[in-house]
């Protein structure tokens, strides 16, 4: 049974009905419908250099095994056996040409084909076609500078189409200096809320800053530079549900340590060069790749996929990155920021999770469940900017960007086909 | 809203879709098909030997208390109190008189009948017609060789048909000597986070498994090497009706691998087979599933098991380790150790299969992942019926016969179909 979610989203007026954040069977449309058709983030190309080198992790709750193969190709699976469906690979990352399942034996060479299958010829009597029940591939698979993309969904445009405008926007987190980025730390944990408050969050809400942040802010953490509504900040949709918070090109908005600081003001001709005239317009420092990909360079690096775990919970996988052509002890700032910052014990963190986790666990209530929440920031005073590729708020608080990311979802919702264009500005 | 299931299950093809292990809604309608209509296991008669004894059980996720009344018949009820449905017996076993329960202290007599009702005269004006509101019975209730079974269909076949041919394969467990067999020590119980079709499909029918997921286990010595070394006697049987057993070569070693019981088994074989019969000559069953979720094992450990479903993804173990009565109590001991070492929550074989039944079921969380259809073709083809067994028979000791003879009964249950449909 589907439910019409198109009249829980009214984006026109800025309201959205609370089902959506608490019910199940939204969360098992949102499975088949987002999950199961968007662009969804993987690993980064630095994190499986070699031939054999693989990764574990999920596209919603779909286990999923992106492997090297001897070869050299990268390749993405479901990481199940195909046997019973057994968990094949237990390891978070490491180096294998080959998989075998724990449970009967079944063995998968490192490009997905079922190579080992024990007793075929005695118990099989040679008849099983091996050529059938290789690991199931996910359905289109590319990289964007380094970032790693799979869909499940066939008919899913071309990974640099989904992106659109976006793209470079991600240029502006992972692709500011030659070589790109590198990763310097992972964190894995759960938190009890649903997995589109962290989403909207990150894609668009500076508003929050100055009041649940105040008191990390106070205390020297962050600049805080989105915490007062600046004259050049924005709220920037470009299309199909992406979206970013800006600051002023000449604003700053990493950590206020010293090295990093001098690094900037370093780097800062070559960053412009390398991304072009847009990059003398905006700052941009936070993120979301729609459904639930996230980007951050305020307070701390962070790149980030908000793995949904049922209606309530959501895994954060959390990695700090940082400019791999960056010296050694401006790696060491921007991973300390990172940590302190944005991590399960992080200055930043521990204020969301708290807020998110209420928006989310007052849904269980039948009333609280009917009353509708408020993104009506700003409505009606966008508009589009052609310099910016995207539509772009009047005010540097705004909730224009929810309203893109709801619309998005409310037509995969309940729309089969059409993922190509919908939502473009 | 039933789920056409006959979409999900191809045992002509040995597909069967992962939605069957995950799906809330087919979940309910197991607790209703299957059940709620099937023969489940209670408790052995050792028990509750004396009258008052009690057991408390669970059918399906329905709470069920067996009670030896003060008359010396055993019953079983829905453990639940008529007046608010509360949880009447709270205790795992033990001896009673009557049941009260905790909420507002109506009290039932060990045969089920309501005998108190606190201010009955005053607050109900004696009005209230105790005999409508005595305990919920089950709609059957037998018991073969000590075994306790029931059934909420009163439609159901009695349990001697319901068993068919199975009887025989379960004698050779608990019916090897004179007094057959009692527990030994208490209950383990723990909750895995697996769908209860993967333990009761493994026991019914996975040989293949065990020379790879517990070769550990294997190498230190828990036993089990029968499975590792060639066995050209072995078969997968199926009974009918669901049933299933894994069988070695008559004179292939399958216990546990103590001196005391290696020793004891040598000498009560000239009795087992006087009991038994000759097909013991051809044949050693020493792991099944009596359909849905009733399992036993005689290698490595003796022990008697219900999977009780708990939700799609959760299954709560039940384990007892069992001997025959009349075995010396050195025997009983080193059966006693060897079925804690391998068989129970920390043992030995179980950990390996608890990581894998694990895998299977909550990959299925995912929604592509829900979609793909397992394998289950293993020695597609080459069973036969076979009279000397009286049971569909694999050609080879590894095949995923019983398997798919489990899921046929399991979709056609699950359809809905009459018990005179079912056939065997």
């Amino acid at each position: 049974m589907v439910t019409e979610t198109g009249t829980l989203v009214d984006t026109d007026r800025g309201l959205l009905n609370r089902r959506i954040f608490i019910e199940p069977e939204i969360y098992r449309q949102e499975l088949e419908q987002i999950f199961a058709r968007c662009w969804l983030y993987l690993c980064h190309d630095s994190q499986i250099p070699l031939p054999g080198d693989f990764f574990t992790t999920y596209m919603g709750e779909d286990p999923v095994l992106v492997v090297r193969g001897s070869d050299g190709q990268v390749r993405a699976f479901l990481n199940v056996c195909r046997h019973r469906g057994n968990r094949l690979c237990r390891a978070d990352d490491g180096n294998a040409a080959s998989f075998t399942c724990a449970y009967h034996g079944w063995t998968y060479g490192n490009d997905g084909r079922l190579t080992g299958v024990p007793n075929l010829r005695e118990a099989y009597y040679n008849e099983l076609d091996r050529g059938r029940w290789g690991l199931h591939p996910v359905a289109q698979l590319d990289n964007y500078k380094g970032l790693y993309f799979a869909t499940f969904d066939p008919e899913a445009p071309p990974l640099r189409e989904y992106l659109g405008e976006m793209a470079w926007y991600l240029d502006t987190f992972v692709d500011r200096r030659e070589g790109g980025i590198e990763i310097v730390a992972t964190h894995k944990w759960v938190m009890p809320c649903n997995w589109k408050f962290p989403a909207e969050n990150f894609g668009g809400d500076a508003y929050h800053v100055q009041w649940s942040h105040l008191s990390a802010i106070t205390t020297g953490f962050s600049v805080g530079s989105t915490a007062r509504p600046a004259d050049t900040n924005r709220v920037v949709s470009p299309g199909q549900g992406h979206g970013l918070i800006c600051i002023g090109p000449d604003a700053f908005g990493d950590a206020p340590m010293p090295e990093i600081q001098a690094y900037e003001r370093d780097i800062r001709p070559e960053v412009e060069t390398r991304l072009g005239p847009r990059a003398k317009l905006v700052n941009p420092i936070v993120g979301t790749v729609f459904p639930n990909f996230s980007v951050l360079r305020g307070t701390s690096r962070t790149l980030r996929v908000w793995q949904p775990r049922g209606p309530e919970k959501t895994e954060i996988w959390s990695w700090v990155v940082v400019d791999k052509a960056a010296s050694p002890e401006v790696k060491r700032a921007f991973q300390l920021s990172g940590v302190r910052g944005f991590s399960p014990g992080g200055t930043f963190e521990q204020d969301d999770m708290d807020n998110w986790q209420e928006c989310t666990q007052t849904c269980r209530g039948v009333m609280s469940r009917r009353v509708p929440v408020n993104t009506q920031m700003g409505l009606g005073h966008e508009r589009y900017d052609p310099a910016l590729g995207a539509s772009v708020s009047d005010c540097g608080f705004s909730e224009s960007n929810h309203r893109e990311f709801y619309r998005r979802w409310a037509e995969l919702m309940t729309n089969k086909t059409a993922l190509r264009g919908a939502g473009d500005a | 809203m039933q789920t056409d299931v006959a979409r999900l299950v191809d045992s002509d093809r040995g597909r069967i879709s992962r939605r069957i292990f995950i799906e809330p809604e087919i979940y309910e309608q197991e607790l209703k098909q299957i059940f709620a209509r099937c023969w489940l296991y209670l408790c052995h008669d050792s028990q509750i030997p004396l009258p008052g004894d009690f057991f408390t059980t669970y059918m399906g996720e329905d709470p069920v208390l067996v009670i030896r009344g003060s008359d010396g018949q055993v019953r079983a009820f829905l453990n639940v109190c008529r007046h608010r449905g509360n949880r009447l017996c709270r205790a795992d076993d033990g001896n009673a008189a009557s049941l009260t329960c905790a909420y507002h202290g109506w009290t039932y007599g060990n045969d089920g009948r309501l005998t108190g009702v606190p201010n009955l005269k005053e607050a109900y004006h004696g009005e209230l017609d105790r005999e409508r509101w005595g305990l919920v019975p089950v709609a059957q209730l037998d018991n073969h060789k000590g075994l306790y079974f029931a059934t909420f269909d009163p439609e159901a076949p009695p349990l001697h048909e319901y068993l068919g041919e199975m009887a025989w394969y379960l004698d050779t467990f608990f019916d090897r000597r004179e007094g057959g067999i009692e527990i030994i020590g208490g209950v383990h119980k723990w909750v895995m986070p697996c769908n209860w079709k993967f333990p009761a499909e493994n026991f019914a029918g996975d040989g293949y498994h065990v020379q790879w997921s517990h070769l550990s286990a294997v190498r230190i010595g828990s036993g089990g090497d029968f499975r590792v070394n060639a066995d050209p006697g072995g078969r997968m049987l199926s009974p009918g009706n669901g049933h299933s057993i894994i069988t070695v070569g008559a004179d292939t070693m399958a216990d546990p691998p103590a001196p005391e019981i290696l020793a004891y088994e040598a000498e009560i074989r000239p009795e087992m087979e006087r009991r038994l019969g000759s097909r013991l000559n051809v044949v050693k069953p020493i792991v099944g599933t009596v359909f849905p979720n009733l399992s036993m094992l005689r290698p490595t450990s003796r022990t008697l098991r219900v999977w009780h479903p708990r939700g799609p993804d959760k299954t709560e173990v039940w384990a007892w380790v069992y001997a025959d009565k009349a075995a010396p109590p050195e025997v009983k001991e080193a059966i006693r150790v060897a079925g804690v070492r391998v068989f129970g929550p920390s043992g030995t074989f179980e950990q390996d299969d608890m990581d894998n039944w694990q895998g299977c079921t909550q990959t299925a969380r995912g929604a592509v992942a829900r979609r793909l259809e397992l394998s289950y073709e293993m020695g597609l083809g080459h069973e036969r019926f076979d009279p000397d067994f009286n049971a569909w028979a694999s050609d080879h000791r590894y095949s995923e016969l019983n398997h798919r003879r489990f899921y046929r009964r399991w979709e056609r249950l699950m359809a809905g179909e009459s018990w005179a449909e079912l056939g065997s």
